[in-house]
């Protein structure tokens, strides 16, 4: 009776362990198969963090590359072209050899221009009362012995590489001021067709004195600035040079000097050659 | 006797009247110019030119005849030119020039600013011996004045 005892309690106790271990054993697969997983995916979220480095940084390498090939072009292009919505800017001073290949097209005011500044290495196309339609019609340019229109004049001279033109005070009566810019827009495609390579600069208006502009109806610096803002932006459309010549001579008032001119308009000695000092220091360089 | 003194004494005037009329005048520009800036009235502000621009104005050799010009400063026709040629022929050439240039004043002018054709009407130009000088101005009295004092 005691061994069935003793038997049946070995049985028992042979049991206890085997499932005992069964549990362990099961425990311990089931902690490797955890740890093995963790492994796993520790390794690919490092593989993917790294796949995810790599795939920004050469992103961003590409996007900095990129930008910088748009630097470099944006670089080139300001080298290259130029800005012609805006006045040209303050330049190194030329000499006045500079203008010994320049065309001046003008009225009364830039004849006086001529007088006075002793330029006469250029070449001169003006008369007095000359206007953006009378340039093409009215024959007042001595060419060998023969009088020509101011453009036919340009026409046969094909040597200037500069043509610089102040039209505009003589017009400012008129009606339709897109009748002179259509007019003014005329010149410059006569002078582009005649010569192609030529650099036009419009010149901007000059103002008058105070006491002109004050008590005149027609020439006043209102109507004056007024054109000047449709030359700027004639010559943006045109993609020609716009000096602003006014802007060297014009007091804070925007007035010129009441001593600069005899009439409040035509301008004495020492303004016109204020005047040319300012297109001396004003110039584009030819690309 | 009577007859030789008075034949002697008319070769003697011949000879003085024609001694006179060979004397070259002579005169300083420089000191006309300065003298007609400062005894005629100029309504502009009359400033000096320099001589390729005198060139291109007049049409007149400034390598040859010696030039001063004062222009006005476009509002007006006024104006003073001296020229000094090399001889009486040169400058009857100057003169020819200096009346073309002021035609070409009056028709540039007529559109312009008309009130400037009586000063171009009344304009001085006068040509004696080498000389040519051009004044243009209202005040033509003090002008002929100062002129008339150096070509006397």
């Amino acid at each position: 009776m005691v061994n069935n005892y003793n038997m049946c309690r070995q049985k028992k106790n042979h049991r206890a362990t085997f499932i005992l271990l069964c549990i362990i054993i099961t425990l311990i697969v089931f902690l490797c198969i955890i740890l093995i997983f963790k492994v796993f995916s520790g390794s690919n979220n490092k593989e993917q963090e790294q796949i995810t480095t790599k795939v920004t940084t050469t992103a961003s390498q590409k996007t900095t590359k990129q930008n910088k090939e748009n630097d470099k072009e944006e670089n080139q292009t300001n080298a290259n072209g130029y800005d012609y919505s805006l006045p040209v800017q303050v330049s190194e001073a030329v000499d006045n050899s500079y203008f010994d290949d320049a065309v001046f097209i003008g009225d009364s005011r830039t004849e006086g221009f001529m007088l006075y500044t002793g330029l006469s290495n250029a070449t001169y196309y003006t008369h007095k009362g000359l206007m953006v339609n009378t340039v093409f019609t009215s024959p007042v340019i001595n060419m060998n012995g023969q009088k020509v229109s101011v453009m036919d004049a340009v026409k046969l001279n094909s040597k200037f590489k500069k043509a610089y033109i102040m039209l505009g005070i003589n017009e400012l009566g008129w009606a339709y001021s897109n009748l002179f810019v259509e007019k003014y827009g005329n010149i410059i495609d006569t002078i582009k067709q005649s010569n192609p390579n030529a650099q036009i600069y419009i010149q901007s208006l000059i103002p008058v004195t105070y006491s002109k502009s004050s008590s005149d109806k027609v020439y006043n610096n209102n109507k004056i600035k007024e054109y000047n803002q449709l030359l700027q932006k004639l010559a943006q459309d045109k993609k020609v040079y716009y000096v602003n010549v006014a802007e060297g001579l014009a007091e804070s008032n925007g007035c010129i000097p009441e001593d600069s001119a005899f009439d409040g308009i035509h301008l004495k000695k020492p303004y016109c050659q204020k005047w040319l000092e300012y297109l001396k220091t004003h110039t584009v360089k030819n690309n | 006797m009577k007859k030789v003194t008075s034949i002697l004494l008319a070769l003697f005037l011949c000879l003085f009247v024609t001694a006179c009329g060979q004397k070259e005048l002579n005169i300083d520009t420089a000191s006309l110019t300065s003298d007609l800036l400062k005894n005629v009235k100029f309504e502009d502000e009359i400033s000096e030119i320099d001589g390729n621009i005198i060139s291109s104005i007049y049409e007149v050799d400034t390598t040859v005849i010696k030039a001063t010009a004062y222009i006005g400063s476009g509002a007006t026709a006024e104006e003073i030119a001296v020229f000094e040629a090399p001889d009486k022929e040169k400058a009857k050439e100057v003169l020819a020039l200096a009346n073309k240039h002021i035609e070409e004043q009056k028709s540039d002018f007529e559109s312009y600013n008309p009130k400037e054709i009586k000063k171009l009407n009344n304009a001085k130009v006068v040509q004696k011996d080498k000389y040519v000088i051009i004044c243009v101005t209202d005040d033509e009295n003090n002008a002929s004045k100062v002129i008339n004092k150096y070509l006397k």
